[in-house]
């Protein structure tokens, strides 16, 4: 089956090899780790064939004075080549130059840049130019890129950058980013305001899956404020929501923050259309013993209600 | 032509057999499959830093190209 592990690195290889995800179908069944590691392995490969050729370029670049290399990289190198380069320049001189750069180019620039390549480079740019960049980014719709640059950027600056994001847009940041701690050191620092956002453009544009990857993807204390959000939705999509985690067998992620809800929120939760497809609750009820969340199945007769006790059949009954 | 097995993505990829070994699930024609796709990534790649760099030193200031074209070209192949 897919799992969001791997459904996230078919979606990344897919931005990598600049094709449409169909194309990567055949990959669904496959452990996430080893489609990463492809991607990752055409990333170095189309880096490492023409290494030496950017170490020239780098090399001119730094024989001129920067405002004359700026003047030609923006006129002649393309925004690709020049992500190329920058990687391999020192990383003083590569700052110089992106100060006498255009926002704009150096946006462009950064969708093609690898940021762990450039990451001394990246640390040293002021972080007035970074929010610059990283609004144009958002503008732009250029998720792929600021996920991968939220996991090396501090994240006071990161939540600078997602400041006037929707809650859309910060959605597909998370779906994209690269470091999951990063990504739950932003959520961290992001007010529930913006997460409802989150959480509702999910519902609004059917977003599930991508919501979904966000909860299962940052720590089980975010989790806590992501959860009663999804609880608090619509019956529509409380249901939407119960099918993707099911779909993907995401419950150990959500079960111990869905504990922490009150009987009357777990009832809104459990009691969904949804909960009432082939085996969803025994499936549920079987991950929450495996967490020993056993207060947490103990309240459910209590708040289940006749069609789901049955649903739930014998799995409710204590082993 | 060569079916496209796993070890030769791995080559093209420069990764050992076991980096992928999870990729020995697909068939041949979709490893053939991916393997075009990053055949294909490798070119348009080629191709970007091939014209990136003669529009480089087209935009090099006439009394540096010289220095620039030996530097971009050792080979002369510009």
């Amino acid at each position: 089956m897919t799992t969001l592990a791997n459904r996230v690195e078919i979606i990344k290889l897919a931005q990598v090899l600049d094709v449409d995800e169909g194309e990567l179908a055949s990959l669904a069944g496959l452990p996430a780790d080893d489609i990463r590691t492809v991607r990752t392995a055409v990333g170095e490969q189309i880096f490492t064939q023409h290494e030496a050729r950017f170490r020239r370029i780098a090399k001119l670049a730094a024989t001129v004075p920067a405002p004359l290399s700026a003047k030609i990289a923006q006129m002649a190198l393309s925004p690709l080549l020049g992500a190329r380069v920058a990687a391999v320049m020192e990383p003083s001189v590569a700052v110089k130059l992106a100060g006498s750069l255009g926002t704009s180019y150096l946006a462009d620039l950064s969708v093609a840049l690898d940021p762990v390549r450039a990451e001394p480079i990246i640390a040293r740019i002021p972080v007035g130019m970074i929010k610059e960049i990283g609004a144009l980014l958002v503008e732009r719709q250029e998720y792929f890129a600021l996920g991968r640059f939220v996991s090396v950027i501090e994240p006071d600056t990161a939540l600078e950058v997602v400041r006037d994001a929707s809650g859309r847009d910060l959605l597909q940041v998370a779906l994209f980013a690269d470091d999951l701690e990063a990504l739950d050191a932003l959520v961290q620092r992001v007010d529930d305001e913006r997460l409802v956002d989150a959480i509702r453009a999910a519902h609004e544009e059917g977003l599930y899956d991508d919501a979904v990857t966000l909860v299962v993807s940052v720590s089980p204390t975010s989790r806590e404020r992501l959860v009663p959000l999804i609880a608090a939705l619509e019956a529509s999509g409380v249901d939407a929501f119960a099918r993707s985690i099911d779909r993907y067998e995401a419950w150990s992620a959500v079960l111990p923050a869905l504990a922490e809800l009150d009987d009357d929120r777990l009832a809104t939760v459990a009691n969904n259309e949804a909960t009432l497809a082939d085996g969803m609750l025994p499936r549920m009820i079987v991950a929450a013993r495996e967490l020993a969340l056993d207060d947490l199945v103990d309240r459910l007769p209590g708040v289940l209600d006749e069609s789901h006790v049955t649903a739930a059949g014998p799995a409710l009954t204590p082993t | 032509m060569t079916a496209t097995t796993v070890a030769t993505l791995a080559e093209r990829l420069g990764v050992t057999t076991d980096a992928v070994a999870g990729l020995k699930g697909c068939s041949a024609e979709e490893l053939a499959h991916l393997d075009s796709l990053v055949e294909t990534a490798f070119e348009r790649e080629r191709e970007a830093v091939e014209s990136g760099l003669k529009a480089t030193l087209l935009a090099v200031p006439r009394p540096l190209r010289g220095r620039a074209k030996a530097l971009l070209f050792p080979g002369g192949d510009a």
